[in-house]
């Protein structure tokens, strides 16, 4: 009975996940990528997708990485592949988008490291002078997501360096500064399309 | 094991209260519409372009920025081309 309940939560998490992201990634590459002229890595500059990541593996929590890991992978090669984005070989893409699809969750052991309390962190113990964090407050999923963006940013940036794919420090900024400005105006949008469809007339 | 829909739930309250502490939901159609029109122009925009966009009454225009104005979202100045007209600009 609980293995069910288990299972049938997953494939809510999942189902969940994977759409939203893809959908992200969908207008990403039509609203950016397609609008521009250059080869499209200016896109990266308000990376929306990145909102996914942090409002599944916020609410989610490690039940949402393997949906997050297979719609980076599909949406990679499937999607991004189409616009000629992404043209690495099917190590990186898996190697990437494994980075990808823990970045939000590496930041939250991180931020517990530095003394945040996260209640629903699994294999945490937290200490009792922790900084209390409640991932359903939109200031604490503004700060998860500046520490995910470094994190994210950072790690793509050392293993592109290692695999020697690229060593432009430019792109650490580029992808810090589009993953913050990604979330932040896939989350007001949302917000702000909740108001217009739901508010009290 | 948590529950999705309430997990959901939180979700969308926690948008709704993006909506609250950015004074949104106060709004009407009508006054959407008036700081939308507010919002389109580049700096500021005078009462006549906002009747003009928003397609409503004059009064009704001015009954609306008052409250925009009191709600601290809209502040009424001065022309300095023509000190007979009025010109609102966001104050968010």
């Amino acid at each position: 009975m609980r293995l069910a309940s288990d299972f049938k939560y997953f494939l809510e998490v999942s189902i969940t996940t994977f759409v939203s992201f893809g959908l992200l990634y969908v207008i990403w590459i039509f609203f950016i990528i397609s609008s521009e002229t250059a080869t499209g890595f200016n896109g990266s500059l308000m990376y929306v997708p990145h909102a996914a990541r942090v409002i599944t593996i916020c609410y989610f929590g490690l039940w949402a990485v393997p949906a997050l890991f297979a719609a980076h992978v599909f949406c990679s090669v499937y999607i991004g592949g189409t616009y000629g984005l992404n043209q690495l070989v099917i190590f990186d893409v898996l190697g990437t988008s494994f980075l990808s699809a823990v970045c939000v969750l590496l930041a939250l052991y991180a931020m517990a490291g530095l003394g945040f309390k996260i209640r629903t962190l699994p294999f945490y113990e937290f200490t009792k002078d922790s900084i209390y964090l409640d991932l359903r407050n939109h200031k604490h999923i503004i700060l998860v997501t500046i520490f995910s963006a470094a994190v994210h940013s950072l790690s793509l940036y050392v293993y592109n360096y290692l695999r020697a794919i690229s060593s432009n420090p430019e792109m650490f900024i580029r992808f810090f500064v589009g993953d913050i400005l990604g979330t932040l105006v896939t989350i007001f949008t949302l917000s702000f399309m909740l108001f217009a469809f739901f508010r009290e007339r | 094991m948590p529950d999705f829909k309430l997990q959901l739930k939180t979700f969308v309250e926690m948008l709704r209260n993006i909506e609250d502490e950015f004074k949104l939901h106060s709004l009407t159609p009508n006054e959407q519409a008036v700081f939308f029109t507010i919002m389109k122009s580049d700096e500021v925009c005078n009462i006549s372009n906002i009747v003009d966009e928003s397609g409503l009454s004059r009064s009704t225009v001015y009954k609306i920025l008052k409250k925009l104005e009191d709600n601290n979202l809209v502040e009424a100045l001065q022309s300095k081309s023509d000190k007979r007209e009025s010109i609102v600009s966001l104050k968010v």
